[in-house]
């Protein structure tokens, strides 16, 4: 008897649960597609040879020309209105011509057929000339430059002997620059390290882009700070300018000293001598 | 040389260290759609809408319970195999599809129990079809290679249509095999847009326009010889978004309108036939027990189900001809509520929205082609069905996508989500890492 009073209830409010539920569902199913987030890959890239502007191509079909409507869009009066499209087939990055009056030249040769693009092929759309460079290829190398720099990271974790006064062979830990290309570590003997060319600066660095004094890193309770000293070259953290006042350094960190790449290690390990 | 290799090196360097501060940067947690709450929602709602015709149907009341139950187990088996298999998270469409087929599920066995086992077998198959297009939609390559195959039998099926056909509702538009009668106008609906999309070649070029314009010319053509003019505009429109895509060129597409138009009327004008079908148009009221039948019944009876409707069963419009099929929109309006009616209607238009962001996002040209050109189609043969059974828009009876009552027109409606759903890239989560990497 009391599963009837139940049967009803949901009977009466099932025209509102209904609704409601309709609702609730469209209404975040359809929220979630409107507001979703789309990354883009950039395949390649085009650079223009005058100006050294970088474009992205984002797809597998790029449209160039001068509409609106196309992909690129270039300005330069002797490109048409739908010049060229760029596609990436299984064997690689290819160029068409789509009836543009000026022609397309890839390496100076103007296309008939579409053409495949390699690296650093030259590629003009009339007057306009750019070059054409494929990420994937860009890929391989950077791939080689972070394994040096795995390598680096390595080095800078393992021991390394450092000369000392005292006999003993006690391993300890040191906070340390470490060279990226070279893997020559920089230990960071006092809390308060003047970085530079000059031979009165703590840590001496015989880099042409480095000034005479360069830039200070220094220890205030357990952390470390770094501070550019007016270096007309620049300091940058982990690609980012440190312009005013004191940034925090952690392990791992990546330094530029104008354009010299170290690492910075808190507990670089030394064995003593 | 040299300065160049070190040029390049420092760039390299720089790019690396790039890298490393955007990796820091992008620690924020990605917000995931919470798949498994909607399913047990969208159950709940299935559940709920389920009782009362179980309830109601008392000789078939074993049928249609298998049924049901058949539907929300089939329901839930997707979802778990397409998170542990193939790692879905996204599955949006999906649960809308569900939703809508379960609305269209209900009515139809509510009104017919006999209806209710052929539609379940409709979805099972479109459910097939879905994850097949997938599959397929996943390779350019394998799309450029099926895509001439496809189009002769797109042709082929049509004129085998005008051959076969037999006159049903004023339109030759079914075929009888055996027991079971499909509609090819609905299976080439999705070749269509296939054939359209894959089109690698020649982009942005009027000439490789031409080829597809013939192919969509014999298809509006064949329809019009079935005098299936409601079918006949859906593929004319979505014609005209995948030239657009194609080419960019809107002169041409301007210049094939207003052809189009002229070809229309010309028809009108020396088959008096075709306009003396949709002489009740604009006057329903003056032929209500005529032509206007079917338009008066569904604006008065939608209106007096009101915001929550009558309760599924309890309405009247389910005893008018083809409420199943044509009029299904008037019947969920009346019997489910105005506001169920509404979220039927807000679907197909923020999948639109999704498919034209989807566009400007898509990997390849032939996705953003597929997503858009489904989406129009889709949300055309909605505006012609909801539009035309409430006086808006002549009658021409097409079918409201996943709800109406129809084998192949479910079939349809599921493969047009699988060309949006394959545009999006969080379809394929191996190529999605490849895109993070």
């Amino acid at each position: 008897m009391d599963f009837e009073f139940v049967f009803d209830f949901i009977e009466s409010s099932s025209r509102y649960l209904l609704a409601g539920l309709a609702l609730l569902i469209i209404g975040s199913c359809v929220f979630s597609l409107v507001t979703r987030h789309f990354g883009s890959r950039v395949g390649s890239y085009l650079v223009e040879t005058k100006t050294n502007k970088k474009i992205p191509l984002t797809r597998w079909e790029n449209s160039i020309g001068r509409s609106p409507t196309c992909d690129v869009i270039l300005t330069n009066a002797t490109v048409s209105r739908f010049h060229a499209v760029i596609s990436k087939r299984r064997t690689g990055w290819v160029v068409a011509d789509t009836g543009s009056r000026t022609g397309v030249f890839v390496g100076g040769e103007k296309i008939g057929k579409p053409v495949k693009l390699n690296h650093g092929d030259k590629i003009s759309f009339g007057t306009a000339r750019y070059e054409f460079f494929d990420v994937d290829v860009d890929d391989l190398e950077r791939e080689k430059e972070r394994a040096r720099m795995r390598q680096a990271r390595a080095a800078a974790r393992s021991p390394m002997r450092v000369p000392t006064r005292a006999g003993n062979d006690s391993v300890g830990f040191m906070p340390a620059l470490i060279d990226e290309a070279s893997e020559k570590a920089y230990v960071l003997g006092c809390d308060s390290c003047i970085v530079g060319r000059s031979p009165e600066c703590d840590i001496k660095l015989r880099y042409p882009t480095v000034a005479s004094k360069h830039t200070k890193i220094y220890k205030i309770g357990n952390s470390w700070f770094i501070e550019d000293l007016g270096s007309t070259t620049g300091t940058k953290l982990n690609a980012r300018t440190v312009s005013a006042g004191r940034r925090r350094l952690k392990s791992g960190d990546i330094i530029s000293l104008g354009g010299a790449i170290f690492v910075f290690n808190e507990r670089y390990k030394i064995r003593r001598k | 040389m040299a300065t160049n290799g070190n040029g390049q090196r420092r760039q390299s360097q720089t790019d690396l260290m790039q890298q490393a501060a955007s990796k820091s940067q992008s620690s924020k947690p990605k917000r995931h759609f919470r798949w498994m709450t909607m399913l047990l929602f969208a159950t709940m709602f299935q559940l709920i809408s389920m009782m009362p015709v179980m309830v109601n149907a008392e000789e078939s009341e074993l049928e249609i319970a298998t049924v049901f139950g058949g539907f929300i187990l089939v329901e839930w088996l997707y979802f778990i195999c397409a998170r542990a298999f193939a790692k879905q998270r996204a599955t949006e469409l999906e649960i809308i599809a569900f939703t809508l087929s379960g609305v269209g599920l209900v009515t139809v066995a509510s009104v017919n129990p006999d209806y209710a086992l052929k539609q379940f077998v409709a979805i099972l198959i479109g459910l097939a079809a879905f994850i097949i297009l997938l599959a397929i939609m996943r390779n350019v390559e394998v799309i450029s290679a099926l895509r001439i195959p496809v189009a002769v039998a797109a042709v082929g099926l049509l004129g085998v249509n005008l051959v076969m056909a037999e006159t049903v509702n004023g339109a030759l538009n079914w075929i009888t095999l055996g027991s079971f009668s499909i509609q090819p106008s609905e299976l080439v609906k999705v070749a269509f847009i296939f054939v359209g999309a894959a089109t690698l070649e020649k982009l942005q070029s009027t000439q490789s326009l031409t080829r597809y314009l013939i192919f969509s010319l014999g298809c509006v053509g064949a329809l019009f010889l079935m005098r299936d003019f409601g079918t006949a505009l859906i593929f004319f429109s979505t014609f005209l978004v995948i030239a657009f895509m194609r080419s960019g060129d809107i002169k041409t597409i301007g210049l094939i309108s207003v052809a189009a138009v002229l070809g229309a009327g010309l028809i009108i004008y020396f088959k008096p036939y075709v306009a003396s079908r949709f002489e009740a148009y604009r006057h329903v009221w003056e032929y209500a027990s005529e032509g206007g039948y079917q338009q008066t019944r569904v604006l008065s009876y939608s209106a007096s189900g009101g915001f929550f409707g009558l309760g599924i069963g309890n309405g009247r419009l389910r005893n008018v001809f083809a409420s199943t099929t044509d009029l299904i929109f008037g019947v969920v309006c009346e019997e489910w509520g105005l506001v169920v009616g509404f979220c039927v209607i807000l679907c197909f238009a923020f999948v639109a929205v999704y498919a034209l962001r989807l566009a400007r996002h898509a990997r390849s040209t032939v996705y953003s082609i597929a997503a858009v050109a489904s989406a129009a189609l889709l949300l055309v043969q909605l505006s012609l069905n909801v539009f035309g059974v409430t006086d808006l828009l002549p009658l021409t009876g097409v079918t409201l996508p996943f709800v109406s009552r129809g084998g192949t027109s479910m079939i349809c409606s599921w493969a047009l989500f699988a060309f949006i759903k394959s545009s999006d890239i969080k379809t394929y989560p191996i190529l999605e890492k490849q895109m993070d990497e």
